[in-house]
């Protein structure tokens, strides 16, 4: 690495040189390029990643998961709120079958059977697992594996949206807070210091029970999660964009960019703001675990994505209440897989940070 | 440092002025459907003598639910300032005082009256019994309720660092080995668990499987057992949850720590010295990597005294954080309010704390203004 960084660094051919000395430096450039890789930064980086086991199996366990999540739906004979034993009324000889015989008006015999026909929203709640539900289905009679994968889509696309608006935001406050300093950073910072102070799961419940009590209507609820999710997440990266721009704005090609006289605009989106993106990419998606929990804790909770659409937490939501200790026991098909999902999603997006964070970092040596 | 304490102090202030804001704003959003229940309750709660009434009407006046929220905030904050918290909608707890009663026996039949002078109580009056007040005071409830969320986050603290700290400079000094590897995975997984998900499989595991500890609460009186070892047995798996959840970013937070201690001239000055390898790491390095690990530990406040509102709740201990959520969700005002401004209280110590613990173990760090 540091050999590359050497030979990015060589001085382009001076100006005036006769033919030959010209000849002779691309020839020794070519023999250098012939020895030593010349690698993009982005490359290194990519590099680096990929050589920690830890990114890699992270980074294969969110592919599969996206796979599950968005492709698995199209081959599931089930759909997310579609009772997996409504198609047919089942219909069962009673064992010790009772007949009866009679006689129609035109002499004819006529044999009656009892049959049992069951309901079929009884036959397929909680049913063990079979080849028809491979994870069998849960109390309300649905597919658990089709609702796993319609869970899985909720919680990613959620998690990503709300951690671009984050970015989004809190970049854009942390960058002009940062750039301008003086009063505005210091009426930024206290706004950022109380979003900072206000407890987040307590205040997180009491907004999203807010939407309980305006009667938002399920479809739309997850729009407002995003939001509210968003509205106390922020702060957090504003703090260490601004953080990063205080330092960076001292530097010497920032008074180099000074100089040249662009425009406010122009330092800042196009000097400043990529040189924090390695940091802010590390830090969203190490993010983004963080949300899938809280989505998943507020579901879990009963305020989260409502019934009947599918969610990981609300499907571990049934180990509580009144049947809790029956699911827990005997049912852990219903619950189980959710929280292995979970656990992979987050545990997936903390492997690739972490890889990322140390791939980005020059200090780094492996 | 007086003139930087007074300043963050009233910069606390000011915060929490905005925090208390914020959460009066969200809790009277919806005044309506919250408090609709809330005077439900009373309804429910009171005989029908004509009190109910007046007592919502009371009620709306203490809380200023009966003005517009701006007006209502500053009625509240007015009431706080003067110690006045409220009193809760749903809880109430021993006030710890007993009333008098006087047994008087007429007709036959024996009614228990309170008097409030005593020169009013008839020569008649015989025996007398006490009864126990209950409170329904925000502030006596927060008090009788953190008891034993503090003792469990405390032990689970204790044990958090007595385990998370050794793993994280092990982990540390045999970087990239395999010892590192599995510690660094098991530690990702406590952070990546679900508070819920772990609490149910502990349950299904230890409690319905194996039938080791019990199913739920603190107390179990056919037990047999005394009761502080019933509390304990009780415990376990509360215990267990918390300290599996938290033990993984204090380890890895030593472990970076730990990581650039190592790379640090010293500590290269210590080796060239030529001293043992054992001294370098535990006398020069684990000194220097605990400067910021002092620092977090004035950061758990809030995490101490909090409650872990979904461990107390998947496991049914009756803490602060259970009573916290069930506040929450129906719609007790005054107890959310006391609630959050209390953690927001804590949260503020907390980081006025570190700064200055920092600035207290380093003598590198000097305070700004």
């Amino acid at each position: 690495m540091e050999k590359d960084k050497r030979f990015n660094e060589l001085p382009s051919e001076p100006e005036t040189v006769n033919e030959e000395t010209v000849l002779e430096e691309t020839a020794e450039e070519e023999s250098l390029a012939d020895r030593v890789k010349v690698m993009s930064p982005g490359r290194l980086v990519l590099k680096r990643f990929f050589r920690s086991k830890l990114s890699v199996v992270g980074l294969t366990m969110l592919l599969a998961l996206f796979l599950f999540s968005f492709v698995g739906p199209f081959f599931s004979p089930f759909g997310e709120t579609q009772n997996a034993g409504a198609s047919k009324w089942v219909t069962s000889k009673i064992p010790h079958d009772m007949v009866t015989t009679d006689k129609d008006e035109n002499g004819n015999n006529i044999t009656y059977h009892l049959l049992e026909v069951s309901d079929p929203y009884q036959v397929s709640s909680k049913t063990k697992p079979d080849s028809k539900n491979w994870l069998g289905t849960d109390q309300y009679g649905y597919d658990i594996l089709t609702r796993l994968m319609y869970g899985g889509r909720v919680s990613l696309s959620l998690s990503f949206i709300v951690i671009f608006a984050e970015m989004l935001l809190g970049t854009v406050i942390g960058s002009i807070s940062g750039y301008f300093g003086g009063w505005v950073d210091q009426i930024i910072m206290r706004i950022v210091d109380i979003f900072n102070c206000l407890p987040g799961l307590p205040i997180l419940l009491l907004a999203a029970s807010l939407l309980d009590g305006w009667g938002i209507p399920p479809r739309q609820k997850i729009y407002w999660l995003m939001l509210i999710l968003t509205v106390f997440g922020w702060s957090g990266i504003a703090r260490l964009v601004r953080g990063q721009i205080l330092s960076l704005r001292e530097q010497e090609y920032m008074i180099a960019a000074e100089a040249t006289g662009i425009s406010v605009r122009h330092k800042i989106f196009r000097h400043l703001i990529p040189n924090v993106m390695p940091q802010l990419i590390v830090q969203a998606t190490l993010g983004l675990g963080g949300i899938i929990l809280y989505e998943a804790t507020l579901s879990y909770l009963g305020l989260g994505i409502p019934f009947p659409y599918a969610a990981w937490g609300t499907m571990i939501n049934s180990t509580s209440g009144a049947s809790g200790r029956d699911i827990l026991q005997n049912y852990p098909n219903l619950w189980v897989p959710a929280g292995i999902l979970i656990v992979m999603a987050v545990l997936g997006f903390n492997f690739v940070g972490d890889g990322l964070r140390d791939a980005f970092d020059p200090k780094m040596k492996r | 440092m007086i003139k930087y304490i007074i300043k963050r102090i009233l910069l606390s202030v000011l915060i929490l002025f905005g925090v208390s804001l914020i959460i009066y704003v969200l809790v009277r959003v919806k005044p309506g459907d919250n408090f609709v229940r809330a005077k439900y309750a009373m309804q429910l709660a009171q005989d029908s003598t004509g009190e109910v009434e007046a007592s919502v009407e009371r009620m709306e006046n203490t809380y200023g639910l009966d003005v517009s929220p701006v007006r209502g905030y500053f009625k509240w904050l007015g009431n706080i300032l003067q110690g006045d918290w409220g009193e809760s909608f749903i809880f109430s707890v021993d006030s710890g005082k007993t009333e008098k009663f006087y047994s008087l026996t007429v007709n036959g039949s024996t009614e228990y009256i309170k008097y409030e002078n005593a020169s009013e109580i008839p020569a008649e009056a015989t025996g007398t019994i006490e009864r126990a007040v209950s409170t329904k005071s925000v502030i006596r409830i927060i008090y009788s309720k953190c008891g034993v969320s503090f003792v469990i986050s405390l032990i689970a603290t204790i044990f958090e660092f007595v385990i998370a700290i050794p793993l994280g400079i092990i982990s540390a000094t045999k970087q990239y080995g395999v010892l590192d590897y599995s510690v660094t995975v098991l530690a990702m997984m406590g952070i990546s668990l679900p508070t819920f998900f772990l609490g149910a499989l502990m349950l299904k595991i230890f409690s319905i499987d194996l039938g080791w500890f019990p199913y739920a609460g603190l107390l179990d009186p056919n037990s047999g057992l005394p009761k502080l070892v019933d509390n304990i047995h009780h415990l376990v798996l509360p215990l267990m949850t918390l300290i599996i959840l938290s033990i993984g970013g204090l380890m890895r937070y030593t472990r970076t720590n730990m990581l650039e201690v190592l790379n640090a001239d010293y500590i290269r000055t210590a080796r060239a010295k030529g001293l043992s390898e054992r001294s370098v790491i535990y006398k020069h390095a684990f000194r220097n990597s605990l400067i910021p690990i002092v620092t977090m530990l004035a950061g758990i406040l809030p995490g101490l005294f909090g409650g872990a509102m979904i461990t107390e709740t998947v496991f049914s201990i009756d803490g602060i954080g259970k009573a916290a959520y069930k506040a929450v969700v129906q719609g007790d005002i005054p107890f959310v309010m006391a609630y959050n401004m209390f953690l927001s209280v804590l949260t503020v110590i907390g980081t006025l704390f570190s700064d200055l613990m920092y600035a207290v173990v380093d003598p590198r760090v000097k305070l700004g203004d």
